[in-house]
Formats: structure tokens, sequence, C-alpha cells
């Protein structure tokens, strides 16, 4: 771990996953993770509102190189687009340097990695289109 | 349905009962996790002394306070799941008759828990419940591992599911009584589940169960971990933040990264 030089936080001011966490949430959940692992934590950068829009993120991968890694409050955060995502891994791992995800507590740091994280979002896309708990009741219930 | 005998026989034990018990489909992962366990266990408590596995378990009252019991299990569940290969082992305990139970494209809970039950604690009850009464998805499994014989009240009880059924119907006949109402009700209904090191227990979570203050004067060890089909409804576990897909197969892979001939990138 390169201590001093910190890890830095990435929350989001838009919903992600289909869901919302207020800020100052997702700045504890990141900063408590932090703590519990030991590794220095710098302020967090908020991605902007607009969908699809990750300027703040092409920022801290431009600026790689003064952190030890990155520490997103979500998986769900990354772009939905794979091809996306793997140009992300790639300046991220050939930097030498690590994503680590905080509510999900996976790391970022290997290609095996990469394919366990693109195994969650992969089928995360897949579950809005399959039934939910109550919808499976209902057919129940109406049969 | 187009099951071998012995997945037919598993469906039914599991239906009629709510529970299976085998032996476990991999003793050296077994004795790979217990062997876990001792070692961090001893870690967290400064002990360097050689042991005899079930001697050390059985007896870890004499060296575990009531008062740091929650502390040092919350520890060592930290610890064992730093073990890379530890869910892939906790797996292989019960990998086929999961196939059978659930299916054979699986979700994973992300973290194994463990539970320590010292004689006589009653800090560390889980009273009468059902794990979807919390929100949990009535499609989870739980792969219960005992790492020590456990048996009378060191075991864990689970309320077979015909009086399940009938709590459900007069479930309203307990609203403001809380839980012990319901298992003081249904004591001599439930079924204590005897089980030895070297079998694993995989239960239906949608059944009440719990423990009760262990009588006994060995210390209960076990683990714990929840399975569904990767695709059947999630409840508040979600996935990524509780459940991870452990057995994605080629096929669904292929689905889903496919976009049809001109639908754009």
């Amino acid at each position: 771990m390169r201590a001093g030089q910190g890890y830095r936080g990435y929350i989001s001011s838009r919903t992600f996953g289909g869901e919302r966490a207020p800020q100052h949430i997702q700045n504890l959940v990141v900063r408590s993770y932090c703590n519990e692992l030991g590794i220095p934590f710098r302020l967090s950068a908020t991605e902007v509102a607009m969908p699809g829009t990750y300027i703040m993120l092409d920022q801290m991968l431009e600026e790689i190189d003064t952190v030890a890694g990155l520490v997103f409050y979500s998986i769900q955060q990354l772009p939905e687009d794979e091809a996306h995502r793997a140009r992300i891994t790639s300046v991220v791992l050939g930097a030498g340097r690590e994503i680590h995800f905080a509510v999900e507590r996976l790391l970022l740091k290997t290609p095996s990695d990469e394919l366990r994280i693109n195994d969650l979002l992969g089928v995360s896309a897949i579950l809005p289109y399959t039934l939910k708990v109550d919808e499976c009741q209902w057919k129940f219930e109406d049969a | 349905m187009f099951f071998s005998s012995e997945e037919k026989n598993l469906s039914a034990e599991y239906l009629d009962a709510g529970f299976v018990i085998r032996p476990v489909q991999d003793a050296s992962a077994l004795d790979w996790i217990r062997t876990k366990v001792i070692e961090n266990g001893q870690q967290v408590l400064g002990e360097k002394t050689e042991y005899e596995p079930n001697a050390w378990l059985n007896t870890a009252h004499e060296r575990i306070s009531v008062s740091n019991l929650n502390d040092y299990r919350i520890e060592l569940i930290r610890r064992l799941n730093a073990e890379q290969k530890l869910r892939l082992k906790y797996f292989q305990l019960a990998r086929s008759c999961l196939d059978a139970i659930v299916g054979n494209e699986l979700a994973m809970q992300m973290r194994v828990n463990l539970s320590i039950q010292l004689p006589k604690d009653n800090s560390s009850l889980l009273p009468i419940h059902a794990d979807v009464w919390s929100g949990d998805s009535p499609f989870e499994t739980v792969v219960w591992v005992p790492l020590v014989d456990c048996f009378g009240t060191k075991a864990m009880f689970l309320l077979p599911p015909s009086e399940t059924q009938d709590l459900h119907l007069r479930f309203a006949e307990f609203a403001g009584k809380g839980n012990e109402a319901i298992f003081r009700e249904y004591e001599n209904s439930i079924r204590w589940i005897d089980i030895q090191y070297g079998e694993v227990l995989i239960f239906n979570q949608n059944l009440p169960h719990g423990n009760r203050i262990n009588q006994e004067q060995e210390t209960r060890w076990s683990m714990n971990c929840r399975f569904k089909s990767v695709f059947s409804p999630y409840g508040e576990k979600k996935l990524g933040e509780f459940f991870e897909p452990i057995t994605l197969r080629a096929a669904t892979r292929i689905g889903m990264r496919y976009k049809l001939p001109g639908a754009g990138s």
C-alpha cells in the first residue's frame, strides 16, 4: 500500500443500480470502510448528476498516479457498458493501483477480480427482467 | 421431473421435513475449514498451544468469556472470510445437494457466518424466527455446518412445515406477544436437529428456527451460509451486497452479452 498517497473516495449525486443513497451516507460508508481496512482516506469526488456522465471519474483516472487507489461507494457506480468498464480497469491496473467497493467490500486489483465484478453487474442487469417475490406470490394465488 | 432417484429423495425429504442432513461431500474441505477456524481462533486469543481440534472447540468456554464473545466472533468471522478459499471449500461441502435442491446456477452469500454458543450463555441466542420474515427471499436455503457434534440444546431447532402452516394461519394471534410466545406455543412441535461433525444440514429458512440456551457442557461451533438460484427473486439481501453468483454457466455468459445485430453497440 502507498500509505502516503491515500485512497480517493468516489460517491455519486445520481441514482445507480435503481438505488439512491444520500451523499453524506455514501461518504460515511466509504470512510468507515477505509477505517476498517486501515487504509488512508482522501476526500471523495462526487460524480455529476447527468446520467451516463463520468467527468469526475475521468479526472480521477487522469490523476491515478497521485493516489494509492480509489474507493467507490458501490460497484453500481461503474458504467453499464462493459467496454467502458474495461478501459477504466485497464487504466487503474495498468498504473498498479486498485479500486475498492465499500458496499460490496470487493477489491478490483487483478483480472480475475474484473471477471467477478463483470459477473455481478451482468446478472444485476438482467434481474429487472425477472420476477420479484411479490409477483411470484400473486401468480401463485391467481393460479 | 427428470431427476435421479437420489435427487428425488433429496427433494422429497427437503419438502417434507424442511431439511436434509447428509455427510459432507468433501471431508478434506471440512477439515480445512475447521483448521482455519482453530488457527485463527487461537491467534485472536493469543494462544500457541497444541490442540486436538474437537477438544479445543468443545472446551472454548474455558478460554472465551461471555463478555468478549461477540467481539471475538466478529473478529474471527472477519479473518475467516479473508481466507480466499473459504467460500469455495464451504460450497464443496454440499455441492451436489445444492444442485438437487436449489439448482446448478447459484448465488452464494458473500460472507460465511460463524456461531459460537457457550454453555449457559444467554447473550448469543437466536429467538425463533424465519429469515424470510426479515426480508430474505423465500427462494433462499441455508447450508449449516457443525464444527462439533451438536445434540440436545447444543443443537438448533426447526419448526416442521405442517406446524409452520398452522402458525401462518394463527399468526395474528401473536401480535403484541413477542416471538417467545410463538416458541412456547409450538415448543412441543419443534424439532431439535442432532447432527455430527462431518455432516451438513441444508434447511428451509422459511421455516421458523433458532436456538435456546445451550444447557450442555460443551461449546457449540457452527457455520451458516445462504444459497439461492441466481435468477430467482431476491429479497432485501441483494446481489452484490449480500449474494454473489458462483456458478454462472456458459450459456448465461453468452446471453448476458448478446446484442441483436443492428441493435447498437
